[in-house]
């Protein structure tokens, strides 16, 4: 009977959650004149799946994809590779300063990043980098929070393993590439995916750095239907569901991961 | 099973995202070529000129097609239009490319951004580079918006004015046979349409621009004419207040939408019968029928305008400046500027255009468009000041408090004539 209750709460909270998606799918295949119908419908009377054909045609989506997963993919290999280095560094190896620096490198967590917009505009400015795929993803290749997750998953590994790879004859770099990646697959496909779907996302930097539709990705797309005067809604939500597919897609792959590295991370 | 089918598919995804790394390298270094904001002198005789826009969609298409042609016409002069969405996004990026020394040569800028640039001396006026008989040739109104210190810093382009837009099968239902033309017109008008529909007769936004629009109808003004003071606690500014206050909560007529929504967007969907809304929103409107109307008046009429103007950087070089000038030209030409309007929504910007054959042509298949060019001699703009910004968001706040009961119409008045000193004062 308990258990009645809760799947009845956690089936409510997910219609909550889910509720926004389904109205992203309905408005996308709804005709101008139901868009914003007085009585709101879930289905609409004619269906308009027209609307994803015009999106598409209304800016180099086609390119705008490819942008997306260059990018966003590049940023993650390099984050986690950049990412298990140090997190190694700061779980197993003693050098000076080590509490000190990590610390310090927490604290840039709480910088928000609207404040480092300019500086790092400038930055990329003085390299020629406007405009291109470097200043894209550069500023991007390594995130705290990677070295964070991954630092609290190692020190939760027992140390008979890395002392057994020590024995024999592994260096730091294979230990932790030959050995401990492939035992810390949660965490690291955790990473990827924070990583992945932040990178996807991004929408301010990219928009200030490029400057023509070649480096576009795809959130500054989709300011292609908006204005001071009105939006376009269907045609944005199409493009807006075209452009959350290859997430959905990525999510499915690794949720059992992603939630068994969230739960595994805390634990020492 | 079900494990391994897991692993190998993460494994798949992960060397696909590591292939794509290798294979993207090409158009990496294809970028290096590509020039940036103000490098543009390349190749014998060839100008480059960025263009900093926020013209979306169908406007954006619209801005392309008259850019190629422009470009036809002049092979030696290229046009690199970079879209940036919204004015705000705009607006964010042109932040940047100014601190990095790498401003566009041409840029959309709303008139408090345009102040600011030019008091920081970033911009070169274009009065002596275009053509006298263009700078002659502007609506006044334009004109006056784009001139600094008597000289006509920046063009006018995507420019709109205010009307009262409403759904003609409400006002048959009411008995109403003409619009309103007063203020007194338009709360009876209102009242009507709410007994007769059951919807509120009228909308406008709550904020600081719709009271700032009715403040100059009553005969008053926001500042002094030195612009360093509030001058507006006066019985013209608790008119424009009650007026609002009487039509939303004693006489129940009328609907104030908050900041971020669009009129447009419930005047579509029918949720009242007129609205009180820039000409550009009428490419928005597809469900209801609609006519637009000028804007009833009090004392005076006064008429808001909104919309952008494109100034020049000075950073640009020698070339870069004069092929702007013909490109801006080109844009506010008789024939463009009649084109752009009849596409998009937004006004000729010049006399000789108002008067063109074409125009009329344009008019008398779609007499909706014919309207806000009437109204153009009682036109305004807001005061171009960007310290008013903060003071504008308080007053706003105070209206929102004051048409929800919370507050009486002097403590409003009050209270926002203090936000408006403030702003001014820096605080």
């Amino acid at each position: 009977m308990k258990k009645v209750w809760v799947y009845l709460v956690l089936i409510l909270l997910s219609l909550f959650v889910l509720g926004p998606f389904l109205w992203m799918l309905s408005t996308s295949v709804k005709p101008d004149a139901e868009v914003l119908s007085a009585i709101p419908h879930l289905f609409p009377e004619h269906w308009a799946f027209d609307n994803y054909a015009k999106a598409w045609a209304s800016a180099p989506f086609a390119r705008y994809f490819w942008n997306s997963f260059f990018v966003s993919a590049l940023e993650t290999v390099f984050d986690l590779t950049f990412g298990a280095m140090a997190a190694y560094a700061f779980a197993r190896m003693e050098f000076f300063g080590k509490n000190v620096l990590f610390v310090a490198l927490l604290a840039t967590m709480m910088v928000p990043g609207e404040v480092l917009l300019i500086p790092n505009y400038i930055t990329i400015s003085t390299l020629n980098w406007l405009n291109t795929y470097p200043g894209l993803i550069v500023p991007w290749l390594v995130s705290v929070f990677t070295i964070f997750l991954m630092r609290q998953f190692f020190l939760g590994l027992p140390r008979e393993v890395f002392e057994a790879a020590e024995l024999d004859g592994c260096g730091p770099l294979r230990t932790l590439f030959g050995i401990i990646m492939p035992i810390s697959k949660p965490i690291w496909i955790t990473s990827a995916l924070i990583k992945f779907v932040g990178a996807w996302n991004a929408f301010l930097w990219v928009l200030i750095i490029a400057n023509s539709s070649d480096y576009y990705t795809l959130p500054v797309g989709l300011i292609n239907f908006s204005s001071d005067v009105g939006t376009v809604y269907n045609q944005l939500m199409a493009a807006a569901t075209f452009s959350v597919l290859p997430l959905i897609v990525l999510f499915l792959f690794g949720q059992r991961y992603f939630i068994e590295g969230i739960a595994r991370s805390g634990i020492k | 099973m079900k494990k391994r089918w897991l692993a190998t598919g993460a494994a798949v995804v992960l060397s696909t995202t590591l292939v794509a790394g290798c294979g993207g390298q090409a158009p990496g270094n294809a970028a290096n070529t590509s020039g940036n904001a103000t490098a543009g002198t390349a190749p014998a005789g060839q100008v480059t000129i960025t263009f900093y826009e926020a013209m979306p969609g169908a406007l954006g298409d619209e801005l392309k097609k008259l850019t190629d042609q422009f470009q036809q016409q002049n092979p030696n002069i290229k046009v690199e239009l970079v879209y940036n969405g919204s004015y705000t996004t705009q607006k964010q990026k042109l932040t940047a490319a100014i601190a990095a020394h790498k401003p566009p040569t041409l840029a959309q800028v709303q008139e408090t951004w345009e102040t600011e640039y030019y008091n920081n001396g970033l911009l070169q006026p274009v009065q002596d580079l275009l053509p006298k008989e263009t700078v002659d040739d502007l609506i006044q109104i334009w004109k006056d918006d784009n001139s600094y210190d008597g000289k006509l810093v920046s063009v006018p382009f995507n420019k709109s004015a205010y009307v009262l837009f409403y759904n003609p099968d409400d006002f048959a239902k009411a008995g109403i046979t003409k619009p309103p033309a007063t203020w007194d017109e338009l709360e009876q008008d209102a009242i009507q349409i709410t007994k007769a529909t059951g919807i509120p007769g009228l909308a406008f936004q709550g904020n600081y621009y719709t009271f700032e629009m009715l403040l100059r109808q009553a005969g008053g003004k926001v500042l002094t004419d030195d612009q360093k003071q509030a001058a507006f606690g006066d019985d013209a500014g608790k008119k424009a207040l009650s007026f609002m206050r009487k039509l939303v909560i004693d006489d129940k007529a009328a609907t104030a939408i908050g900041g971020n929504a669009y009129l447009s967007d419930g005047f579509n969907t029918h949720k009242y019968a007129m609205d009180l809304d820039s000409t550009a929103s009428m490419s928005f409107i597809k469900n209801v029928k609609f006519k637009v109307a000028p804007l009833p008046g009090d004392v005076q009429k006064a008429v808001p305008t909104a919309g952008t103007n494109i100034v020049l950087f000075k950073d640009a070089t020698p070339e870069q400046q004069q092929a702007a000038a013909k490109y801006l030209d080109f844009l506010i030409s008789k024939d463009n500027t009649i084109e752009w309007a009849k596409a998009t929504g937004y006004l000729p910007v010049r006399k000789s255009a108002l008067d063109d054959p074409a125009w009329k042509a344009v008019v008398s298949q779609n007499p909706n468009l014919g309207v806000a060019p009437g109204e153009l001699e009682n036109a305004y703009f807001s005061p171009r000041l960007a310290e008013l910004y903060s003071g504008q968001n308080d007053v706003t706040t105070q209206i929102g408090n004051m048409l929800a009961g919370k507050q009486s119409v002097d403590d409003t008045l009050k209270k926002s004539v203090d936000a408006i000193t403030q702003a001014l004062a820096g605080k």
